[in-house]
């Protein structure tokens, strides 16, 4: 999925139904909406709020008619499933949103640099995928060790922060073109 | 591989394979990895395994050939991939460039790649069946991926779709762009215009093969005439 294309004929989908929805994306899809990567995503992460039922439905009915057109798209492509991160943040993070998508129906925002930022970091150190994503962060020195006592706080497993350490240590050097 | 974008209908397997392996194992761009992971766990027996032997055998980064080799260990029954373990005989390559130890420990292996020579965290190549085209899907989207369907993922199969996309298409550039022999193209080929003259015939007409022509005319006269005579 195009997410910025997407976007856009959802935001005609809805309009064209008098649904609107105002939210906060995060996820791939974020770091494309504010120009941070250019890539396809496979689904639009909404962090907040929970997605009422009738957006839900118009998604889906909206994916539906994707797929007719031959653009595959998942029933699922709009889902809260980062919504528990929520609760995870440094305080004040709503405070610290940006504009991601301005439609007439739609009107989405993603989190602030830093704590987006925190995001990719997590991922990266959990699961080992977003490398390329982190380096087009191109984070700072400063930024990264902001952003370390919070990614090293995310797992109770005794080596987590050490794991942390190596791993963000591994993305500053490519960052810097050391490696 | 499905990123809901324009199909590219044409796109040429093995080199879009090799590609894929690359990004992934060479750049860290462990989606489109696991991506091409699930492709080839629901696709692989419509690779052509010589093809793409060839072309991983001359790439010159040793982690591609680790992969490949992975890949061959963990869907050993299709005995066409065998040659990727040959191809690589180093020690196991750590999929991620830190922190391998630690997520296995954490997490355990990719159950695919267990014991092979790439070592992957489980959850870290995604096994999403919805990330790829379905089988039919790709029949009808695909033209060379439905001929492999119907003839095997063999040079003739990608010949007939060279000519399909091209029925003036000289048989020795037939033979490059399916990267096999003129002789097995040449054969294709003349499959392939043999049903298409059938085919083109109106109905009711026939073409029949005269009797032998006397020794100094050996080749047999072919005329046409229609079925009612």
């Amino acid at each position: 999925m195009l997410p910025r294309q997407t976007l856009e004929h959802f935001d005609d989908f809805l309009e064209a139904r008098g649904l609107r929805l105002d939210a906060i994306v995060v996820g791939g899809s974020a770091l494309v909406l504010i120009g941070i990567v250019d890539r396809p995503t496979r689904d639009v992460d909404i962090l907040h709020p929970d997605l009422p039922s009738q957006i839900a439905d118009a998604s889906r009915a909206f994916a539906l008619e994707m797929r007719r057109r031959g653009i595959e798209l998942a029933d699922t492509w709009l889902n809260n499933g980062p919504s528990s991160l929520s609760k995870l943040l440094p305080d004040g993070w709503r405070h610290r949103t940006q504009p991601a998508f301005f439609g007439r129906a739609l009107v989405l925002e993603t989190l602030g640099r830093a704590d987006l930022l925190k995001t990719k970091l997590f991922a990266l150190c959990d699961r080992g995928t977003d490398l390329a994503d982190c380096i087009a962060f191109s984070p700072t020195a400063e930024e990264l060790e902001e952003a370390m006592p919070w990614v090293a706080l995310q797992d109770a497993n005794k080596l987590w922060p050490s794991h942390v350490e190596k791993t963000i240590g591994d993305l500053q050097r490519r960052v810097r073109h050391d490696v | 591989m499905n990123l809901a974008v324009e199909p590219d209908v044409e796109a040429p397997i093995e080199e879009t394979l090799l590609h894929a392996s690359e990004v992934g194992m060479d750049t860290g761009d462990l989606r489109v990895l696991a991506i091409l992971t699930t492709w080839l766990g629901v696709h692989h027996a419509h690779v052509n395994a010589d093809v793409i032997v060839r072309l991983v055998a001359i790439h010159p980064s040793n982690r591609v050939k680790a992969y490949w080799a992975a890949v061959a260990q963990w869907l050993g029954k299709d005995r066409r991939l065998a040659r990727f373990i040959a191809g690589f005989d180093g020690p196991a390559v750590d999929l991620l460039p830190v922190g391998t130890d630690f997520q296995i420990a954490r997490r355990g292996e990719d159950e695919r790649f267990r014991e092979t020579r790439l070592r992957v965290p489980a959850g870290t190549l995604r096994d999403r069946p919805e990330d790829v085209l379905s089988p039919v899907a790709l029949v009808r989207q695909h033209r060379g991926y439905r001929n492999r369907v119907l003839m095997g993922p063999t040079p003739r199969a990608d010949v007939w779709s060279e000519l399909e996309r091209d029925p003036t298409l000289k048989v020795a550039e037939a033979a490059r762009r399916a990267r096999c022999a003129f002789s097995t193209a040449w054969e294709a080929a003349q499959s392939y215009r043999l049903l298409h003259t059938a085919d083109a015939l109106p109905p009711g007409r026939v073409l029949t093969v005269e009797p032998q022509q006397p020794p100094h005319s050996s080749r047999p006269r072919v005329s046409g005439h229609s079925a009612s005579r």
